[in-house]
């Protein structure tokens, strides 16, 4: 017995293992057949739902793999032997769900990733000058596609005073992002406050700018569009700093170049300092002698330093006017009736509204 | 109803809408002009209570405002008390996605019955709105509801130079309020450095006014500001409303309430600067012991603790510019130990409901009593 007893411990054991590996193969069987009859279904591309084949009573719920925090949000709806949930937003792609009952495993499932689009591009970057005066207040960056909602887009925009050799936080952080309906367009603005003489983030920090120095912006490529795909390379604008910008857009300082009449030439507006690259295309219009819009087409060109205006008609000959909206910014956010820092106690600060029309005339 | 400038017919308005709030609205007054299916929401950029479990919504994509029939008006006196470690990713598991893949835009607690909604944007843009029972996520569907709305483009006078063929502005929604019978919306343009509040009856009409705020500055006041408000309050002062607006270059200013007409531009006075490197995100009052604070969290600074006494102990004229010594100085604030802070509510009558970046990274969504803020 002495013997026996033993070996009848090993047998026992090896009984016990068997029912183990039995019950766990059951399972695993189980799950791959439950698997097999779990089918996602995809509609332009997203996993809008999935439906799975069962036997059961409904009491399903849909996790994350290996997550407990919470069930998936949607509807569930059980006829017959099929289950069909929909989640409240698509699955996501490559991301991997449970299907559990009563938090027990009944199967699993992986969403796949689509052939690979595009990645997007950083198209422009506003002021496309690389001097600046020290009071510059926005920047603008046009993207190929809309970009990602979820972080903020500082977390991919970095700033190196390259006078310094070091980080440098010029933009200001904002909960509330400045993106176009389009989400391809992004405002940051350089911080404001320390902009504005004498307020306290201007006498605790300073300006944002600091004239002489240069700075290099980096855009990492880590920044995803909406649909996920990073951008194609990491992107880098450089900024050298002169003065100051104490001056308003003045449209008498402009010159304007007439086209010859009985022609589609365009008229052209040479500006003498960089405008703001989005509001300069808005903010301009250009009228016959009977004070009617012209129609026609804006074109930028020249770092913004100059725009064109191509008519949809020929010229006719006789008298014309550009009006320019007051709210016109130049890169410092001066506008044709105010600068973006007032010193109201400074008597030779020009308070004068200045004059937003110029006229000319197209000769026979 | 845009000659609704005429003073006169402001102030019948006025007193029309307070008499209507004094006759106690009922809800379906309220959410007569309702209609029920999908609003269309682009984005949700703010969230704020009214009555009865309307949520008003601020959507910057479409340059709209939207009153939401929650239906959840179950009065609750007291809430419960929250702590919920792993928020942001708590969020995205019932979302069947990623902590890095949302954005909590917004957080705002139904007054009634002290349920917390919480505005999740997605990775590609589509909005969520959210709530919490007990421990359980909740979707409260954007697609099937009752609302109404109002695009912020129309009935603004300023936009008429628009309808010749220039791209309408784009307003960011920085913040709203439901104050007495009114909307109050503060807007960040993409384009423009400039500052707009609006100001839009409930339950809508085609009527809403526009003011231009503008404050004075710095020493000797000889500074002029056009800047945009990034969150604000409404203050009772002396019998009389202000407007307390923080601006995204720090100041906090005040603005007669009874000023704020369409078209009119008009002057703050600064009570307090309130430091550098920093936006203002949330600002909400509570009364504690009979006293009356504001709390203000902020991005890169910690919730400041301002006393109601000092705002209204703080005897400038409204007009003239702040002179040094109360620059200098302005209206005191504590410092709360509470960092980053990204977004604050009043949970009931003596907690106060955030979501907290803590030291270690992670975000929590926690309620807090007053006795200890």
């Amino acid at each position: 017995m002495d013997v026996i007893y033993p070996y009848s411990i090993i047998n026992k054991k090896i009984k016990l293992s068997l029912v183990f590996f039995c019950v766990a193969l059951f399972f695993n069987c189980a799950k791959n057949k439950s698997s097999e009859n779990i089918h996602v279904n995809y509609s332009n591309g997203k996993a809008v739902s999935v439906a799975f084949e069962t036997e059961e009573s409904p009491g399903y719920a849909l996790y994350l793999k290996k997550n407990n925090l919470s069930p998936i949000l949607g509807d569930l709806t059980c006829e017959k032997e099929t289950c069909t949930f929909i989640p409240i937003v698509p699955f996501t792609a490559g991301q991997t769900y449970e299907i559990r009952k009563n938090k027990k495993l009944i199967g699993s499932f992986t969403i796949d990733r689509f052939r690979k689009q595009k990645n997007p591009e950083l198209i422009a970057i506003y002021p496309s000058v690389d001097t600046v005066p020290q009071n510059l207040l926005k920047m603008y960056f046009v993207f190929s596609q809309p970009m990602q909602h979820s972080k903020s887009a500082l977390d991919f925009i970095s700033v190196f005073d390259n006078t310094l050799q070091k980080e440098s936080d010029i933009f200001l952080e904002m909960q509330t992002e400045l993106w176009n309906k389009e989400h391809t367009r992004l405002t940051l603005w350089l911080d404001p406050g320390r902009i504005k003489t004498d307020l306290i983030p201007n006498r605790e920090k300073g300006p944002p700018l600091l004239q002489k120095h240069r700075y290099t912006i980096s855009i990492d490529s880590l920044w995803t569009s909406e649909q996920g795909y990073p951008l194609a390379r990491k992107y880098i604008k450089t900024l050298n700093v002169v003065g100051k910008d104490s001056q308003r857009p003045n449209p008498k300082l402009w010159d304007v170049n007439i086209p010859r009449a009985n022609t589609k030439n365009p008229l052209e507006i040479r500006f003498n300092e960089p405008m703001d690259a989005v509001l300069i295309l808005e903010t301009i219009q250009v009228k016959n002698r009977e004070g009617e819009l012209m129609e026609g087409t804006f074109s930028l060109l020249e770092n913004e330093l100059k725009l064109e205006f191509k008519p949809k008609e020929k010229w006719v000959p006789g008298k014309y006017s550009v009006h320019v909206n007051p709210v016109l910014e130049d890169l410092a956010g001066n506008n044709l009736e105010r600068l973006f820092d007032t010193d109201l106690s400074d008597n030779s600060v020009d308070t004068k509204s200045t004059e937003n029309t110029l006229n000319f005339s197209i000769e026979r | 109803m845009k000659k609704f400038v005429v003073p006169t017919l402001l102030l019948v308005f006025a007193f029309y809408g307070l008499s209507s709030w004094t006759t106690n609205e009922t809800s379906e007054d309220l959410t007569a002009n309702f209609i029920y299916g999908n609003p269309e929401i682009g984005s949700i950029n703010a969230l704020s209570f009214g009555p009865e479990g309307l949520l008003f919504v601020g959507d910057s994509e479409n340059a709209m405002v939207y009153a939401l029939d929650t239906k959840d008006i179950s009065e609750k006196g007291n809430a419960d008390e929250i702590n919920i470690r792993k928020f942001d990713q708590m969020i995205a598991a019932s979302l069947g996605t990623t902590e890095d893949k949302i954005r909590i835009s917004d957080m705002a607690v139904n007054p009634k019955s002290k349920t917390p909604y919480f505005a999740v944007s997605m990775e590609d843009g589509t909005t969520v709105l959210l709530r919490l029972k007990g421990e359980t996520l909740e979707n409260v569907s954007l697609k099937e509801i009752s609302y109404s709305k109002i695009s912020l483009n129309d009935a603004i006078d300023s936009d008429a130079k628009d309808r010749r063929g220039r791209p309408r502005r784009v307003w960011a929604i920085a913040d709203l309020k439901f104050h007495g019978d009114r909307i109050l919306v503060s807007g960040l343009s993409n384009k423009e450095f400039a500052s707009t509040l609006r100001s839009i009856p409930f339950p809508f009409t085609d009527s809403q006014d526009q003011t231009s705020l503008e404050i004075w500055h710095a020493a000797h006041g000889q500074y002029e500001t056009h800047a945009p408000i990034k969150t604000f309050d409404v203050v009772s002062l002396n019998n009389q409303d202000y407007l307390m607006a923080s601006y995204t270059c720090t100041p906090l200013v005040l603005f007669p309430m009874s000023e704020l007409e369409n078209g009119k531009h008009i002057k703050g006075r600064t009570v307090a600067e309130l430091g550098a490197g920093n936006s203002p995100l949330d600002m909400i009052s509570y009364k504690k012991e009979g006293k009356q604070y504001f709390l203000m969290s902020n991005t890169n600074r910690p919730v400041m603790r301002l006393d109601y006494e000092d705002i209204a102990g703080f005897k400038e004229t409204l007009t003239e510019p702040v002179n040094e010594f109360a620059v200098a100085t302005g209206v005191p604030y504590d410092n709360l130990p509470f960092p980053y802070v990204q977004q604050m509510d009043n949970l009931d009558d003596s907690n106060v409901l955030y979501i907290q970046r803590t030291g270690s990274g992670e975000l929590v969504l926690r309620s807090r009593s007053t006795k200890w803020m």
